[in-house]
């Protein structure tokens, strides 16, 4: 369905006279039918209306018109633009005109076609007055809802930089259950591991990730970013990619900006409920692993039943005092007494998976001047999958020799746990106050074991892991916008955002058992990882505050946005690691074939048997701050009707510490700086749009953006990635990196859900940050500048309603990077030159979608993932490479009736596996089997 | 939360530090003053950090390393015989002698240098404290030439094949082995790129809690030795070590014992070079048969991952699986090529006479060589934990049958009469003094 609109000359209209407006709208399009002279409860009362919702737009930037008037012709009834250009208005059922008048601009009119039960969407520009080349613009018809397909393209054609995105009705559809998976769909982007995305074969120090526009704390302890399959679908209304820089965001860009949209105000009533199930082919009702856990674990909170026993100091290591120096340690019946605090519970035993569950529940509504959005989910999964894994070393002839051979077994179990809370007060149309809360919780328990030969030991061995992890992100958002016609068209808005990450992994354990024969019972083995348990627990904390003022003006009659503005951010890090081992000083007479819980009762524990022993490093304690301190200053510039410029310039100045003890001393002066950074810079960004027709753009940009070196790649001193991990020294001599940016688009909307994109891309990188590999035993990882890298690429993107039955859309990537790295630089890494590790020359989404009926849906939808080097090899070992894999999924979607919706999904169809690949050989594989789920959603309105 | 817990805790640490009273200045060594304690007979001094000129420590004092204790270039550090130094067990207490720092233990038989534990006698054991790493200039076969230490216990390597890191003679390293970063638990002596202008001369390393003594590259050359009760393996060498050995003996027990010798050139990469490919001269290599401790004591010798290496004289008894194995195809390339070979050697009383676990023996050459012999050598006690007695009898298979292999004449080798560490007459015991065997 189209509008037309069409130009006439308007009369100047005083936009300070229309303040004064008896509805006060809390929210974007949650504005109520409003009329002067008709109260607003009587008005939602009339029968047969039906509601009309859109933005009122500056035709040649974009820019949202606060305040403004629209119409019902005929009538008295107007609604007045929020903040953000939107409005809704409710109109009686056949065709309507809208008018809409604006001081300075020419008056529009937009013919309207309302028919009962279909909410309308009418976007209006309007274009300066003395603007000569007036243009008709279509204005699209979509539903209100900002997280439809066709809403996230429209605000892509309108967008100063090229993005991609991604809304919620979207991922319902493709039935994806968090911000992760649901931006695997999205052209050049990539999700590796847990929840890391990939823009444009950068890795996760490359992107960042804002909610509701402020930056977010992690969960990571060697990372600054933060996994995205935290964050729950059902929170999110859209999540958006900005691929080339502005001004107006954190200089720290290269790949991508993640920017999560929580859920907005819904421009009607909103009660819906969901409840799902579903199951696993080779985890539901299957064999799997488990063992006695926390009463609260289902729900994801299990650190409190792992806690670290009350008994244990908090504040010293625990390990023996000496005869010369008897202060300094415990006692042996300290010891002795801290070894029986702790559970006494290490093994695995077989259970049956249990079926996934899901439930969540959205309201949102307006209440006068308040809106309230709320939103609950709760997500329980389980996952059982064997994992083959191979270590080789290089023998004669230079022939990969199996040396390490085990075979894993993981169960896992993962509740994740989000709630919104979003709450906006609109003083009058143009002032608007917003408070916004979100949180997200996930625990994850891992029940791990393996078994195979370890020629490093000549033994055969088994061992068993428990682990639980549990990650939680808050965040709280105070923000306010403001529009003063009367201060030139000012709009100032402002955010304060407080937001705490947290992870715990709480009393993590481990015990190995071995064997020279197999045929032999194994025994418990002394060996570091056994009857090893570890805690611990990270905080990150980020205060991000932010001022931007934007004044529209006219030059020449052209409109000229100005816009500046400030950013302040603190991030504050603490983290503790605590390690333990019950150590055997005496085995003699024991039967080490016993299980843990016997070998570790507390008869066996004490100085005649097994001794607590702490391992703990000092550098498992460290805290870090960083601040950033930014000013912009961008104009966005209508050259003509079809050429739109943006183009400003950021100054960041950037400081970063990380403390911790220092290794070798007992002493510990938290002020003492350990590492620091401190650099200030200009980041120029351009932005080109032109509009070769009104439905398309051809866009160019170029920019400067900085990559900055994380905590603890700054500390000069070992530390050991958390779990399992190599050791790791952080360097004091890193440098930023800079990187140039430059990117082309051209893009056709040729109608509302349809576009058609090609892009290209290339940035290359003064001094990147690269991980590289140290000649220690067993080989370190390091940090340092490579003299320089490089990354171009091709971007394809298709979407297109072939029949009205029948939907389709497919985007591609081609990406083509490379690291070149000194040979002193390298150390003992053996590739010298290679692309850049996690990244995938090919990426490919396909999707069909088949409306069958009025009330029923199927679509499908492929994902390929290309190649990938995961691990740079070392000392002539050549790099491990993920290969290529294929998903295909099927989501088959029904209206029961006007207020129930089943969805029936069939995840990996084809159940390929995830195989690496070394050399020739085959180095790691397994799959995850099929999932089949189902859902039911109750919408109450 | 964090903080307040942790000023709290610094404040508790520094309580329990405040009897001994240290100075703490980063970067460079304290020795603290001396203090007494009841129940001990000398005054007790604590040394910590960075030592960069030098030191000299007496046989007056007790000494005390808190946390790393480093030698760093230019430093040296002097150590009186006779006098005993602890490793402190609550700091991770351990001695590093940084590339071109010296250290200078010289003993005597009479009055050894003892570096042990913190912990009282009868309640020591292996992992007490972190022993002693000894980082210098020769050459390795690490890609680079340079290798890290482990727990940031700075470079080693080079390319000076006489570098000089200083004197070990006659002294004794107990109950170390500490794990000192997460995985990484110390040898009683690491040698790492330690070139041959160094002196190891009688050296006994006692309970350690990973190997006994490990080389990591260079070309020290080593005498004397006495390995007993360690953990893991009793000699370990890898990226490229080549120096000589002559007298050592290596004394296991099955709680948890490894390998006898554990040799690779590089774990990695089987082929990098210059390759392992020491010369090692009268060995006696005893494994602990008994199940009494455990089931542990394997393998006398397990050469693998491409090393070369010349082994003459050797006595092998006592391992429960193997007396010897040759592993991965670069080794047995080098065992085929002739560069790899153990001659004029008694393999006794190990679990299978002295196949490997890989290959048959008919596909090693020395292995069907005469003067490898499958009897008892016809030592006196060699399996006493705590008073051994490793000679053989006077014309026994080791002491005077079999007629040892003559080692190159180049002034550090001598020429023996007998397979194995020890002469038949006693009074040629070099163990006999200085070396002890208390368990505890």
């Amino acid at each position: 369905m189209m509008l037309r609109l069409a130009a006439r000359p308007s009369r100047l209209l005083s936009l300070a006279a229309l303040v004064i407006t008896p509805l006060l709208v809390p929210a974007p399009a949650l504005a109520q039918p409003t009329g002067a002279s008709v109260p607003a409860t009587s008005q939602a009362k009339r029968t047969g209306r039906v509601r009309v919702t859109g933005r009122v737009l500056d035709q040649q930037n974009a820019v949202p018109l606060p305040g403004v008037p629209v119409e019902l012709v005929g009538t008295t009834d107007v609604a007045y633009t929020d903040v953000d250009g939107r409005y809704a208005l409710d109109v009686p059922a056949g065709p309507q005109t809208l008018k809409v008048v604006m001081g300075g601009y020419v008056e529009r009119t937009v013919s309207v076609q309302a028919e009962p039960g279909t909410p309308v969407t009418a976007d209006v520009g309007l274009a300066m007055e003395g603007f000569s080349e007036a243009v008709t613009v279509s204005a699209d018809v979509t539903d209100a809802n900002s997280s439809t397909a066709e809403a996230q393209l429209l605000e892509r054609k309108r967008s100063a930089v090229v993005s991609d995105n991604i809304g919620a009705e979207e991922m319902k559809a493709n039935n994806d259950s968090n911000a992760a998976t649901g931006l695997s769909r999205v052209t050049g982007l990539s999700v590796v591991g847990d929840g890391y995305v990939f823009v444009r074969g950068l890795g996760e120090r490359y992107s960042s990730t804002t909610l509701g526009g402020v930056s977010l704390p992690t969960t990571e302890p060697e990372r600054r970013v933060v996994s995205l399959d935290l964050f729950p679908a059902g929170l999110i209304d859209n999540v958006k990619v900005a691929k080339t820089y502005a001004v107006d965001q954190s200089a720290e860009f290269a790949g991508g900006l993640v920017q999560i949209e929580p859920l907005k105000f819904p421009s009607r009533p909103v009660f819906d409920v969901s409840l799902g199930a579903g199951f696993n082919d080779q985890t539901t009702f299957d064999d799997v692993l488990g063992y006695r856990g926390g009463s609260n674990d289902f729900w994801g909170f299990g650190t409190s039943a792992r806690a670290l026993p009350g008994a244990l100091p908090n504040s010293r290591v625990i390990r023996g005092a000496g005869r010369f120096t008897p202060d300094v340690g415990f006692t042996q019946a300290q010891l002795e007494q801290f070894g029986e605090s702790f559970s006494n519970n290490w093994s695995l035993a077989p259970r049956t998976g249990d079926p996934n569950q899901s439930f969540g529940a959205v309201f949102g509504d307006r209440f006068g001047k308040f809106g309230v959005v709320a939103s609950y989910s709760q997500n329980y999964r389980e996952q059982y999958y064997q994992d083959k894994q191979i270590t080789y070393v290089l023998g004669q002839n230079d022939a990969l020799e199996n040396f390490v051979d085990y075979d894993f077994d993981y169960a896992t179990k993962r509740s994740t746990m989000g709630v919104v809370a979003n709450l906006a007060y609109q003083f009058t149309p143009t002032q608007r106050l917003s408070f916004e809360n979100f949180l997200t919780n996930n625990g994850e328990d891992e029940a791990r074991a393996y078994s195979g030969f370890n020629g490093e030991a000549g033994r055969f061995q088994r061992a068993q892991r428990l682990f639980w992890t549990e990650e939680r992100i808050t965040s709280n958002n105070v923000s306010g916008d403001h529009f003063f016609s009367s201060l030139s068209n000012s709009h100032i808005d402002w955010r304060i955002g407080y937001g705490v990450g947290n992870r715990d992994e709480p009393d993590l354990r481990e015990t190995i058992y071995q064997a020279i024969n197999p045929a032999n019972a194994y025994e418990f083995a002394d060996l570091s990882q056994s009857g090893f348990r570890m805690f611990n627990a990270l905080e990150d904390t980020t205060i991000d505050g932010q001022v931007n003022w934007s004044v529209l003006a006219s030059a020449k009659g052209r409109p000229v946005q100005f816009k500046t503005g400030f950013a302040y951010l603190d991030r504050e890090r603490d983290f503790r690691s605590r390690r333990f081992r019950l150590v055997p000083l005496n085995l003699t007479g024991l039967d080490l074939t016993a299980p843990a819980e016997t070998l570790f009762s507390p008869a066996n524990i004490g100085p005649n048997r097994f001794e607590l022993k702490e391992e703990t490093r000092t550098t498992d304690f460290y805290d870090a701050t960083q601040k950033v301190a930014a000013g912009y200053a961008m104009v966005d510039l209508a050259m003509s009707s079809r050429l739109r410029l943006i183009g400003g310039v950021r100054v960041e100045q950037f400081q970063q510490e990380v403390n911790t003890r220092d290794l070798f001393s007992l002493s510990f002066d938290p002020t003492v700086i350990q590492a620091r950074l401190d650099e200030t810079n200009l980041f120029p960004s351009v932005n080109v749009v032109y509009a070769l027709t009104p439905a398309s753009n051809f866009r160019v940009g170029f920019s400067q953006t900085a990559n900055r070196p994380e905590f603890r790649e700054l500390a000069p001193f070992e530390f050991t990635d958390v779990v399992g991990g190599r050791a790791s020294v952080g360097n004091p001599d890193l440098q930023q990196a800079l990187i140039q940016n430059v990117d082309v688009r051209y893009e056709i909307f040729p109608r509302a859900e349809e576009v058609f994109a090609v892009s290209f891309f290339y940035k290359n990188f003064d001094n990147p940050i690269e991980r590289v590999l140290e000649p220690t035993a067993n080989i370190r990882t390091s940090y340092d500048n490579a003299d320089s890298a490089r990354n171009v690429g091709i971007e394809l993107e298709a979407r297109k309603r072939l029949a009205p039955w029948f939907y389709v859309g497919a985007n591609y990537s081609y990406i083509n990077s490379r690291v070149t790295l000194t040979p002193a630089l390298a150390q003992v890494q053996t590739s010298l030159e290679r692309p850049l590790a996690g990244q995938s020359d090919n990426l490919l989404n396909v999707m069909a979608e088949v409306r069958i009926g009025a009330a029923a849906s199927v679509r499908a939808l492929y994902n390929f993932v290309g190649d990938r080097i995961t691990d740079v090899g070392a000392s002539g070992l050549p790099d491990i490479i993920q290969v290529g894999r294929n998903q295909l999924d099927l989501v088959y979607s029904q209206r029961i009736f006007s207020k129930l919706t089943l969805r029936a999904s069939a995840d990996n169809l084809t159940n390929d596996p995830y195989e690496f690949t070394q050399g020739d050989l085959r180095q790691r594989f397994y799959d995850l089997g099929r999932t089949f789920s189902f859902s039911f959603t109750f919408s109450a309105f | 939360m964090f903080r307040s817990l942790r000023v709290l805790g610094l404040a508790l640490a520094v309580a329990a530090l405040a009897l001994t009273q240290q100075p703490t200045l980063l970067g460079q060594t304290v020795i603290g003053p001396a203090f007494t304690v009841p129940g001990i007979d000398k005054p007790i001094r604590v040394i910590q950090g960075r030592l960069s000129t030098t030191l000299n420590l007496t046989n007056d004092h007790y000494y005390v390393l808190r946390g790393a204790v480093f030698v760093a270039e230019g430093g040296v550090l002097n150590i009186q015989a006779g006098t005993t130094v602890a490793g402190e067990l609550a700091t991770l207490g351990t001695l590093i002698v940084e590339r071109g720092g010296r250290l200078n233990a010289v003993g005597t038989a009479a009055q050894p240098i003892v570096m042990t534990s913190d912990q009282a006698i009868g309640n020591r054991n292996r992992g007490d404290w972190g022993g002693l790493i000894i980082n210098g200039r020769a050459p390795l076969n690490v890609p680079g030439g340079i290798g890290i230490g482990e727990g940031d216990t700075g470079e080693y390597g080079g390319n000076d094949v006489n570098d000089n890191s200083g004197i070990l003679r006659y002294v004794r390293v107990e109950f170390a082995g500490i794990e000192f970063s997460p995985d990484n638990e110390l040898n009683g002596i690491a040698f790492q790129g330690v070139g041959r202008g160094t002196t190891v001369d009688y050296v006994q390393v006692k309970m350690n809690r990973d190997d006994g003594v490990e080389f990591f590259g260079g070309t020290v050359d080593i005498k004397h030795i006495v390995l007993n009760g360690i953990r893991d393996d009793s000699l370990d060498w890898t990226f490229g070590w080549s120096g000589r050995v002559q007298y050592l003996v290596a004394q296991q027990r099955g709680d948890d014992a490894d390998m006898g010798i554990e040799a690779d050139n590089n774990d990695i990469n089987n082929n990098l070079l210059p390759r392992s490919n020491p010369t090692i001269y009268n060995l006696t290599l005893v494994g602990d048969p008994s199940t009494t401790f455990g089931n542990e004591s394997n393998i006398g010798m397990l050469l693998r991952r491409g090393t070369a290496t010349t082994i003459r004289n050797a006595v092998v008894v006592g391992f429960k699986s193997w007396g010897l194995d040759i592993n991965g195809s670069a080794s047995l390339a080098q065992a085929q090529a002739g560069e790899l070979s153990v001659r004029n050697s008694i393999f006794f009383g190990n679990g299978i006479v002295r196949a490997g676990a890989q290959y048959s023996p008919a596909s090693i050459p020395f292995m069907n060589d005469s003067t490898i012999r499958n009897a008892d050598p016809g030592l006196i006690d060699p399996f006493n934990l705590t008073a051994p007695n490793f000679r053989p009898t006077l014309g026994s298979l080791a002491g005077g049958q079999l007629a040892p292999a003559t080692p190159p004449n180049d002034g550090f080798f001598e020429v023996t009469t007998f397979i194995g560490a020890f002469s038949p007459d006693p009074e040629q015991d070099w163990t006999r003094g200085w070396t002890d065997f208390t368990l505890r």
